[in-house]
């Protein structure tokens, strides 16, 4: 490499690096280094207010020896939630990504209305949800009840409460799950297609052996994505059933955020994200080193 | 265009970039400026905020005003305004953590014995008694010095108390031929309290068209309190909540939920009360605002025990911080809060039953279109038969374990929604808070130890409460 082709290379690489300078800056200072005092808080006692007292790992220790029973039940209902919610929110966004990649009269505004959605607050949505789940005046056993059956008390049992749960957030979600398909979509080669339909190939055959393996990529990001959205579930667990009934949708961060700001045990909740942290890297990188098999690169 | 002409597009659109920065940043130094009060020389300011709704935040300013006019000027103290908005009390934490709060702070009560024992609010005890400018206590409902006490200390200053009381339909109990009880001294019995609730109740086959009653969690503390129980035994080196009587008790009013008379947690109570498909309802004195104006609704007091009558009140409460720059002048604000102005205001918006007697009993609070029963709200801050309408209940870090294990979390959420039996909530509560106590070596004496080990008891000696 000659002088000024160095000059030039450095050039480039400066010219990138103020291009990517301000997200760096702000992630680091937002994102990395906050991580670090919670990584040395969770090693402490805290409540917030007095000086932190330097307890080891008796935070962990708390966790993994049994003595707090609602570590293991959050980590199985944000589990349960997860593979409830993930997969079929996937699925759907991909399915209505389909249905509306075409050019027909008012698909726009069709579009906007499955995204709608995805911009409303979580709170409004928890809300309304709540009512329309409800045993006596909810839409849902209205209907069933019009069908002549008894609707169940959604919200009142653990697992009907869990599921009522998962599909609220796959309606909020779905909008978002379709837009990034339906982008993924713009990459599949019509030529392809075409050459496809020309061979004879059917529709199904069209979309499972052209159209999935294109959207692959974007399936994996979505999957990692909303994996990671779905282990930080809160609002509409907050809003809709308050962790119950019982501890049926007593979620992870639920339990974190209980433990930090009702009673006010800081370190322990550090602990509990740094737990969550490593269990979202571990699930991700499971995610990446599986995605080898499955995820088609062009 | 040339280059070399004085107004070109790139410069013009860089001069009217510079314009809107110079704007946003002068109306941002405008805006930091604008809390400036202009306090004439020679005046104090005390700044004072809180948390709260646009109708709170409106109605404390009407107070600060009340109270200047009343007293704070002679003084030549002025209370400056720091609007927080929102309910987020976390936020105020945070600000005393980086000692960042206002001279005088409205605190949720719940945090009072942390900061205190972290040694973050000043005592009141000494300031309280001062015979100049301290408080006439005889003026306040027994509650002011007890209800936020730590230890039997004052760190807090607490002007009203949201009340809690039955809400009731008054064209439902007409059509099922009840009247009402009128006071604490009258409150219905249990039996009468049954019989009641399953009048009120419509039922078509399994399912529960009316609810006689719909109540919250929190209402176990007064029911295991109503039984004759404590809370801690043995010099509070025991979790209490273990007589047979607190068992049946519970169990008892659990049996509403489990067999339809009142509905499970999940349902939202205030649709159903202002549809006319609940009949009594257990809830603070705010909630008044958002009733139907369609329903005809009075209130009346929670069933007495064979022992008491009882309610638990919520108390938002006041507090020095150490940061405060003139605590003596904060302490002045803070009286002048408690005063008759300020808790006229305080009255007529219904806000909370004010702490000054002669106030709560006064048109102020109880002439206005709904209640016609204001007198069960003012009366649940006093004594019937010489016991306690307001439920005593622990502080503390043992408090805490207390109210996490029987008033929230999962036990008692797993109890009102009936899918625990009601004495394994009892069983796992106790032992929860057994393991607590036994965890922290606590006893009657731990309290004050923690005090003092925080510097927060700068006149040990001196007990407002003791008095």
């Amino acid at each position: 490499m000659t002088a000024q082709q160095t000059v030039t290379a450095r050039r480039r690489n400066l010219r990138g690096w103020m291009f990517i300078g301000p997200v760096v800056t702000g992630t680091l200072l937002f994102n990395v280094i906050p991580v670090l005092p919670t990584l040395v808080t969770s090693f402490t006692d805290w409540d917030g207010l007095a000086a932190p007292k330097f307890t080891g790992v008796s935070n962990y220790k708390e966790m993994f020896s049994g003595q707090d029973p609602l570590f293991g039940k959050s980590l199985i209902n944000t589990a349960i939630y997860t593979i409830g919610y993930v997969p079929v929110g996937i699925i759907i966004g991909i399915a209505l990504a389909l249905l509306v990649n075409n050019r027909l009269r008012g698909m726009a505004v069709i579009r906007a209305l499955i995204f709608l959605p995805y911009v409303t607050s979580l709170v409004a949505v928890g809300v309304i949800s709540r009512w329309v789940f409800s045993d006596q005046y909810g839409v849902i056993n209205a209907v069933l009840a019009s069908f002549g059956i008894t609707g169940p008390h959604w919200l009142g049992e653990p697992s009907s409460a869990m599921a009522a749960v998962i599909v609220t957030a796959i309606w909020a979600n779905m909008g978002f799950n379709m837009v990034i398909v339906l982008a993924g979509l713009q990459g599949v080669p019509e030529t392809l297609i075409e050459a496809a339909t020309l061979d004879g190939a059917g529709r199904f055959s069209r979309f499972f052996h052209v159209t999935l393996p294109f959207l692959t990529p974007t399936i994996f990001m979505l999957l990692i994505l909303q994996t990671i959205g779905s282990f930080q579930v809160f609002a509409l667990i907050l809003v809709m059933t308050g962790g119950g009934p019982g501890d049926g949708t007593y979620v992870y961060i639920y339990h974190l955020w209980y433990e930090a700001f009702s009673l006010r045990r800081m370190g322990y909740a550090s602990a509990l994200a740094i737990v969550l942290f490593a269990v979202l890297l571990a699930v991700t990188w499971i995610q990446n080193r599986l995605s080898k098999r499955w995820v088609f690169y062009q | 265009m040339t280059s070399g002409s004085l107004f070109t597009r790139r410069r013009l659109l860089q001069s009217g970039l510079g314009l809107a920065a110079a704007g946003v940043a002068g109306t941002s130094l405008a805006a930091c400026g604008g809390s400036s009060s202009g306090s004439p020389a020679g005046w104090t300011e005390v700044t004072f905020s809180s948390v709260g709704d646009p109708t709170t935040q409106k109605m404390f300013k009407d107070m600060i005003a009340a109270a200047q006019k009343e007293s704070l000027d002679a003084h030549k103290i002025k209370i400056v305004w720091k609007p927080a908005p929102g309910d987020d009390w976390a936020s105020v934490m945070l600000q005393f953590a980086s000692g960042t709060t206002a001279d005088l702070q409205r605190i949720d009560d719940d945090r009072v014995y942390d900061l205190a024992t972290s040694g973050k609010i000043l005592q009141l005890d000494k300031m309280m008694q001062d015979s100049t400018n301290g408080f006439d206590l005889t003026k306040y409902s027994p509650t002011f010095t007890t209800k936020v006490a730590v230890e039997g200390y004052q760190f807090s200053i607490t002007p009203g108390m949201s009340a809690n009381a039955l809400y009731y339909n008054k064209k439902l109990f007409s059509d099922a031929g009840l009247t009402a009880p009128t006071s604490w001294a009258d409150a219905w019995s249990w039996d009468e309290f049954d019989d009641a609730v399953k009048k009120l109740t419509k039922k078509s086959g399994n399912k529960t068209d009316t609810y006689g009653l719909q109540y919250a969690v929190n209402t176990i503390q007064a029911t295991a309190y109503g039984a004759g129980d404590t809370a801690l035994y043995n010099n509070q080196t025991e979790c209490g909540y273990g007589k047979p009587e607190t068992l049946d008790a519970i169990d008892k009013q659990i049996s509403y939920i489990r067999e339809g008379y009142a509905p499970t947690i999940d349902v939202e109570y205030l649709p159903l009360f202002n549809g006319g498909k609940l009949a009594m309802t257990w809830q603070a004195m705010d909630i008044s605002a958002q009733i139907s104006k369609d329903v005809d609704w009075d209130v009346m007091p929670w069933p007495k025990t064979p022992l008491f009558a009882m309610t638990k009140n919520y108390a938002r409460t006041w507090v020095i911080p150490k940061t405060a720059k003139d605590p003596q002048a904060a302490f002045l604000a803070m009286k002048a809060l408690c005063g008759k102005a300020a808790s006229e205001v305080m009255a007529k918006a219904q806000f909370a039953v004010p702490a000054l007697t002669e106030v709560a009993k006064s048109a102020a609070f109880t002439d206005h279109p709904r209640p016609k029963t204001a007198n069960v709200w003012a009366e649940a801050l006093g004594n019937v038969a010489g016991k306690p309408v307001d439920v005593p209940f622990p502080r503390g870090p043992i408090g805490t374990a207390l109210a996490d294990s029987f008033v929230e979390g999962t036990n008692a959420n797993n109890l009102v929604s009936g899918k625990l039996a009601t004495a394994d909530y009892l069983k796992r509560g106790r032992d929860a808070v057994n393991a607590e106590i036994k965890k922290r070596g606590w006893n009657g004496d731990k309290g004050k130890e923690l005090l003092e080990k925080g510097g927060a008891l700068t006149d040990p000696d001196l007990k407002v409460a003791a008095k």
